[in-house]
């Protein structure tokens, strides 16, 4: 089993994740959400590498519905995982972070939120890979998202 | 945005006293884990645009809100709750 920690900041009385090794950015980590969610302004996911495919996309959040455009990223690093061309909507909010970390990204990951030493700790099983690739998909006017390891059929 | 021009450094709690409600962007942050003891304000802005360009594209500095909950309380405001769907595969 591989083990990483990454800081939770503790400024916030919500788990923000300080990604120190992806430009610093500041992440919620919300086992509620569904995708991933860019919430800055998209011209700066597009100045580290994101390119968008596709627009006005449906996802549901805070209680409701919203629309966002679809992005895939160049690659996006959390800790020691790594999601090579991640797809992530972009939905500018006025949050004190830039990202949205959502449940499908810890896909068979073990993952603990430590309120005490303000520690997101994360396991990889021995069988799993650390490079994930997730994506979100169109089927028949539905929005879906997968997650799964790089040597996983 | 307002660059400040002297290097001084502040704790957090000075910085958070000093321009509530703002983006600042910091330089040399003394972590202790995740928590900011103290570090320099290089900018102060009303929003996080300018400075977290300059946190990607040059590096030197890291965007931060002063008062955080605030935001938040303010995001969950007025919205009508829907029940969502939730498609995960």
């Amino acid at each position: 089993m591989k083990q990483f920690s990454l800081n939770l900041l503790e400024n916030f009385n919500k788990p923000f994740v300080y990604l120190e090794n992806f430009f610093k950015i500041r992440a919620l980590l919300d086992t509620g959400a569904d995708f991933p969610v860019w919430t800055v302004d998209e011209i700066f996911l597009e100045k580290i590498g994101g390119v968008k495919i596709n627009s006005n996309i449906s996802f549901g959040g805070f209680g409701g519905k919203t629309t966002g455009n679809l992005y895939r990223m160049k690659y996006f690093q959390l800790g020691d995982l790594i999601f090579p061309e991640m797809h992530i909507v972009a939905k500018k909010l006025s949050l004190p972070c830039q990202m949205i970390l959502s449940a499908p990204m810890f896909h068979d990951l073990i993952y603990e939120i430590d309120n005490v030493h303000h520690k997101l700790n994360i396991a990889i099983p021995d069988n799993k890979s650390n490079i994930k690739n997730l994506i979100i998909y169109d089927k028949e006017g539905k929005m879906y998202v997968a997650c799964t390891a790089v040597n996983e059929n | 945005m307002e660059k400040i021009d002297f290097d001084e450094r502040m704790t957090w709690t000075e910085i958070v006293k000093k321009y509530p409600h703002k983006w600042v962007g910091l330089s040399s942050i003394d972590w202790d884990g995740g928590k900011i003891l103290s570090a320099v304000v290089k900018y102060v802005d009303d929003s996080i645009d300018k400075i977290f360009d300059r946190q990607i594209t040059v590096g030197d500095v890291e965007a931060e809100y002063t008062t955080p909950d605030e935001l938040w309380s303010n995001l969950n405001s007025g919205l009508t709750f829907l029940p969502s769907e939730n498609n995960y595969n």
